[in-house]
């Protein structure tokens, strides 16, 4: 019975639509990608079919390691989540401190149409997350200590739709606080602004904006199907291609398309890269980045990789200290020699 | 009857928090009725003044029982105040020697809906209320819950 219960605890984000690997959405994703390669790409269905279930991606080295990792990193998850800060508690946190301003009262406009609320809700929550999501993913880019942990998942060297798993825990507690505090900010503002008229627009219990997202093919993200949009659709939604294309090793699409769902914060902030038709793309780290080898690498090395990190920093610093003091030059330290 | 008794006195003090936790909740929508565009502050304060009277007293009724509740007495009593804020959001402070109440002191209205939803919190972290009538956070409650946990967790 309790083995039972574990197992369906490992698998509930398959029969979860709050989920990306949902049954449903896989489901459909094929069917997306069926469709793409009939129609659009000309292919038979028999090769389509091929195309689709390519053992050399399902069953390669990367793919084996993400399948491991789901089960570990959904241990871990069940493990840290309940010591994580809640939204609940951001949000009542919030809640408590409108209240300490004057400019605005609690429920001053509930009197607002209640369809315009639950629609103008739904789709800030839609955004927020969206938004905290595009900086949490650049910052895991651009900043060492962050990339450190990152580098796990562009370590997948062929996709899968359980390559989303294929995160260090660290990244993942990092993205569960993101969406905390995301979620915490919304819900407060909205319940202080308009009373208990605040409510969300879901289909199958999941807001209706993000099951849109999941069901235009969200799970082809992390796939070899190549799914690009028209190039202004490209400016707005983030095309599977397009975060093919962010995976791939090849300079020019170094720290380019962070974007989630949305592409406008990558082409607001100058990261948008658009997908090229029938461009073979390589996954990885590249030749120049060490990435990890081994299941253990991939939860120990990122905490080597930060050691060196700071070593390194470390010995900058002392050799800034070191040098503005006795170890300057001579000429620096007295002017030039006489 | 003895039974009976022996219930009643066992829950007694629940009974009360819980009176306390709800007419807590009915000031605190009580104050946003008054401050609607469209409203009838006259008959909105005088809701707001008999939900508060409830208030006070069930407040003074849980802290006269058996039981001393020490800190958390003088926690409620600061937070619910002497009296109500009333419109001008002068709130009694004292009495004067002559016998007069002294209304020196100013309060926001939402400063006080604030030391009300403090009132509620108090009521579940002392007495475990599981009764939640006009919980003022449940609706922050309904929504995390239908948004869930780490349902927007995942990376890229």
């Amino acid at each position: 019975m309790e083995y039972t219960a574990i197992f369906d605890d490992f698998l509930s984000d398959f029969i979860d639509p709050k989920k990306r690997i949902f049954v449903g959405y896989l489901g459909l994703s094929l069917i997306i990608a069926y469709v793409w390669l009939v129609a659009v790409r000309r292919s038979t269905l028999k090769t389509a079919h091929a195309q689709i279930f390519n053992r050399k991606v399902f069953f390669s080295k990367s793919a084996r390691v993400d399948y491991k990792l789901f089960f570990i990193n959904r241990a871990f998850s069940l493990l840290v989540s309940p010591l994580l800060i809640t939204q609940i508690a951001i949000a009542t946190f919030i809640f408590y401190a409108l209240h300490r301003q004057n400019i605005v009262h609690s429920g001053q406009f509930s009197d607002a149409n209640k369809t315009f609320v639950v629609a103008l809700f739904s789709l800030s929550m839609f955004i927020a997350d969206d938004f905290t999501k595009y900086f949490l993913h650049r910052w895991m880019h651009r900043w060492p200590m962050l990339w450190a942990f990152h580098k796990v998942h562009h370590s997948a060297e062929t996709m899968t739709p359980i390559t989303v798993y294929r995160v260090h825990p660290a990244e993942g507690i990092l993205y569960g606080l993101r969406s905390a505090v995301a979620q915490g900010i919304v819900i407060s503002t909205f319940i202080f602004a308009f009373g208990n008229i605040v409510d969300l627009y879901t289909i199958v219990g999941v807001n209706i904006l993000v099951f849109f997202f999941h069901m235009a093919g969200s799970n082809l993200r992390h796939s070899h199907i190549s799914i690009g949009y028209w190039k202004f659709l490209e400016h707005v939604f983030i095309s599977p291609a397009q975060h093919q294309l962010h995976h791939s090793v090849a300079d020019e699409h170094h720290d380019k398309n962070f974007g989630a769902a949305l592409a406008i914060w990558d082409w607001l902030f100058g990261s948008l890269h658009l997908s090229e038709a029938e461009k073979d793309i390589t996954y990885g780290l590249g030749l120049t980045e060490s990435g990890p080898k081994t299941i253990v690498d991939m939860y120990i090395k990122p905490f080597q990789d930060i050691s060196k990190i700071l070593i390194l920093n470390i010995r900058k610093v002392r050799k800034l200290l070191f040098l503005s003091s006795s170890e300057k030059p001579f000429e620096a330290r007295f002017g030039p020699k006489l | 009857m003895k039974a009976h008794a022996s219930t009643i006195e066992a829950n007694w003090e629940q009974v009360l928090a819980e009176a306390v936790f709800k007419y807590a909740g009915s000031a605190y929508k009580d104050i946003n009725k008054m401050q609607e565009d469209d409203a009838d502050v006259a008959k909105a304060y005088k809701g707001y003044v008999k939900h508060w009277g409830e208030l006070k007293g069930f407040s003074m009724a849980l802290q006269s029982g058996r039981n001393n509740l020490g800190e958390t007495a003088g926690t409620m009593n600061e937070l619910i105040l002497f009296g109500p804020v009333t419109l001008d959001n002068s709130y009694v402070t004292g009495v004067t020697s002559s016998g007069d109440f002294k209304r020196e002191k100013r309060m926001t209205w939402n400063d006080y809906q604030l030391q009300l939803l403090k009132v509620q919190q108090l009521m579940v972290d002392k007495f475990s209320v599981a009764s939640r009538v006009n919980d003022q956070l449940a609706d922050l409650g309904a929504l995390a819950e239908m948004l869930g946990d780490q349902s927007n967790a995942e990376t890229d």
